[in-house]
């Protein structure tokens, strides 16, 4: 008798005479419960295992990379992310995966940089796009660069550069969609070179400081990024136009004071087939066979948040829609393409004590994935999804399976049969499965004076519901612990245990086969 | 200290205003442009009152409010949609919040209430007391109680503007008193106009929690509860 046979019957056994022990409070079934047997689970694990043997590292050079950042998305978020996308189709939740749960090696990343325990988003890109950790604040220089330097001279003898910039290097194309706008410190540390993040454009910078701004940086590229950046999408279009011209989804003004319009020096300095574009007419109309090089900036800061794009004004593509665009116009060549993909505003939202739409966001992230997974062949592109840092988001309490993940805990009841209730508090009263250790959430606490919230009469499950927070801060703030990292493709079995965040870019550039041609070594 | 709390007590009473009213509802409500200068005086039981000043400006689809060296501009689109900009001159500094921010971060406030210092949802559940006439201008008088809150407001017709606004809870007092109201502001008067901010350095409202290594952030941010 094979042995999985006999462990099953094994089980069947034991869980009879379980059941007989306990008869009175199984008589009926479970008020609670997910839809699988207990068969379903023990051969899903065979099946698991049985997967696992047949896995072989692939040692491939990889023609393509694509590098997905959820800003904010620490393992927690994926968590409850995965619970929302599967209670929207109409599941319990638990049991489902995100498209990038199912890529077979995966690691933790430690997100401290040179001198934070708890990072923000610029050394920490500036780690997986430069291979070395970085400062607070800076982007894609190295640590002992002085803070706010302006010299263009010291700005580039401490630059680093960007596995982008080595794509571009060794002929390949390039590219970068983000949600956030595209000079924000993640999407700018695979391009630019500061020791201020917030240098985003020209009206941002001291008066006479010679470094480029970030807009700057992008359009003014090295001839090698500038040949190879086929594609730039996201936000921050005002960041790119003078102050006397308007922009034309809002009534507003663009910031730079230079009088220069960035868009335009695109569409002047990439040919005859570049192209800008700022509204979903303009995305739709562009298309690899008429656009050699485009640029895309979709609102006048960071782009929708994902729940509420359908309302946008002048229509904005999704973080799919984007990436799939730029996979299509990046695949024209013949040499592989370096592809970044950020899911920007989940960061946002959490800050804001927003769970749901901070949810909503990770789940169009994965979706993004899925999009580009189905659209390569994983013997010669490597996938990395990571996050730069987390929040302080918990998934607390003991909710029964299938609560909603965004309402009220409320736990298995004593009796199998009987109904479920809220949990409650030392005060008696019901709190939520997803909160924060700080944040916005509930400031009536300040003013009234009272406790906490009754929560049985508000909507926790609307899109604008803040959880509650433990310490109360104007905005949530980022967390240590540590993020995970999935990867599939060639040299993806390098990502594996405890990993250094800055070991990301090792591995894509084993994964590329760069030589030390384009390194900064120390 | 002071003037944070002052500011605070004028940001309760339309942060209480907004609660009460539907927020985000696209009102018809005609608000003819003005400028109105008001004196505010926070009273409470154990502190001697403060006084100071506080403006408010009315242009199509904008509201301005001002105080010492602090702005606010309330824009609304076509649509509804409200976006803010807090300007704060000293700093030379500008916060902007999109509607889509503004709804995550729980900022929204009622149309008629930022141009009415109350909303007319507001004035509806009150009792009507009297009519009446301030500095030559017809107007009504109301007063009513939301739970521990008394609220009484002298009510300008046909400016749809609140004259006066007194409301006590337990044992502190914020009374808002016109003190001038012209067609367009005077000079003299502090203003976020369009020139004078252009060159301030431009935030986004959703950038604040990636910007805490900034100092003049961290003090909005304490400034806001943080």
């Amino acid at each position: 008798m094979p042995t999985f046979v006999k462990k099953t019957l094994a089980v069947a056994t034991a869980m009879a005479m379980f059941t007989s022990a306990i008869a009175p409070a199984m008589a009926a079934a479970p008020a609670v419960q997910g839809p699988e047997s207990v068969q379903d689970w023990y051969n899903a694990g065979q099946q698991f295992v049985r997967d696992a043997k047949h896995l072989r590292p692939n040692l491939r050079r990889a023609k393509n990379i694509m590098l997905f950042v959820g800003d904010g998305m620490g393992v927690s978020t994926v968590t409850a992310a995965r619970i929302l996308d599967g209670q929207q189709r109409g599941n319990p939740g638990e049991e489902g995966r995100l498209s990038f749960e199912h890529f077979p090696y995966t690691a933790y990343s430690k997100t401290y940089s040179w001198d934070q325990q708890t990072s923000d988003s610029a050394p920490t890109m500036t780690a997986m796009m430069t291979g070395y950790k970085a400062r607070e604040g800076m982007l894609a220089v190295d640590h002992l660069t002085p803070r706010s330097e302006c010299d263009p001279a010291v700005i580039a003898a401490h630059a680093l550069p960007t596995l982008l910039e080595q794509a571009a290097a060794a002929g390949k194309a390039t590219g970068v969609v983000t949600t956030a706008r595209l000079t924000h410190a993640t999407p700018a540390a695979t391009y630019a070179h500061t020791a201020v993040r917030d240098w985003e454009t020209d009206a941002n910078k001291p008066t006479g400081c010679g470094v480029k701004d970030i807009a700057q940086q992008l359009i003014e590229a090295s001839p090698e990024v500038k040949a190879s950046l086929r594609v730039a999408m996201g936000g921050g279009r005002t960041y790119f136009m003078p102050k006397t011209l308007l922009d034309p989804e809002y009534a507003k003004k663009g910031l730079r004071s230079d009088g220069r319009d960035l868009t335009a020096e695109w569409v002047s300095s990439r040919g005859a087939n570049a192209k800008f574009v700022w509204n979903r007419a303009g995305f739709d109309a562009a298309t690899p066979d008429n656009t050699a090089y485009l640029l895309g900036l979709f609102e006048n800061s960071h782009m929708q948040y994902e729940a509420d794009r359908p309302v946008d004004k002048a229509g904005e593509p999704s973080l799919t829609e984007m990436t799939e665009k730029a996979i299509r116009m990046l695949g024209k060549g013949e040499n592989g393409y370096f592809l970044h993909v950020e899911g920007g505003r989940i960061d946002h939202a959490h800050h804001a004590g927003n769970a749901k739409r901070a949810l909503i966001d990770a789940i169009e992230m994965a979706k993004a994935v899925q999009k580009a997974y189905e659209m390569t062949d994983p013997r010669d592109t490597l996938i990395i999804v990571t996050a730069d840092h987390s929040h302080t988001f918990t998934i607390a309490g003991y909710p029964h399976r299938g609560n909603d993940i965004v309402g009220l805990v409320s736990s298995v009841p004593d009796v199998d049969g009987a109904p479920t209730g809220l949990d409650k508090d030392k005060l008696g009263l019901p709190y939520t499965t997803l909160g924060y250790a700080n944040g916005p959430g509930w400031r009536d606490a300040i003013v009234s004076g009272a406790k906490r919230p009754d929560l049985s009469v508000i909507d926790t499950t609307a899109l604008g519901y803040l959880q509650e927070s433990a310490v109360p801060l104007a905005s949530e703030t980022h967390a240590g612990e540590d993020v995970g990292i999935y990867a599939t493709g060639p040299m993806a079995h390098l990502v594996h245990g405890s990993m250094e965040q800055n070991w990301i870019y090792h591995v894509m550039r084993t994964a590329f086969d760069f030589d030390d041609t384009h390194e900064r070594r120390y | 200290m002071r003037n944070f709390f002052v500011a605070f007590s004028i940001v309760n009473i339309l942060v209480m205003a907004s609660a009460r009213a539907e927020v985000g509802n696209v009102s018809d409500t005609p608000f003819p442009p003005l400028a109105a200068h008001y004196t505010e005086i926070l009273k409470s039981k154990n502190n001697p009152s403060v006084s100071s000043d506080w403006y408010l400006v009315r242009r199509p689809g904008q509201v301005e409010t001002s105080r010492d060296h602090y702005s606010e501009v309330w824009q609304r689109d076509t649509r509804g949609e409200l976006t803010l900009t807090r300007v704060f001159h000293q700093d030379r500094k500008l916060i902007h919040y999109t509607a889509g921010e503004l709804r995550t971060q729980h900022r929204e406030k009622d149309w008629d209430a930022l141009n009415g210092v109350v909303a007319k949802m507001e004035l509806n559940k009150l009792k009507r007391i009297a009519d009446t006439v301030y500095q030559g201008r017809p107007a009504t008088r109301y007063a009513g109680h939301f739970g521990d809150e008394k609220i009484d407001v002298l009510w300008l017709n046909k400016e749809s503007l609140a004259a006066k606004y007194v409301h006590t809870y337990n044992d502190r007092r914020v009374t808002l008193e016109l003190k001038d109201l012209q067609a367009h502001p005077i000079a003299a008067w502090p203003q976020a106009n369009p020139k004078k901010i252009e060159p301030y350095d431009y935030i986004d409202g959703a950038d604040l929690g990636d910007m805490e290594y900034d100092p003049f952030v961290r003090r909005v941010l304490a400034s806001d509860g943080h």
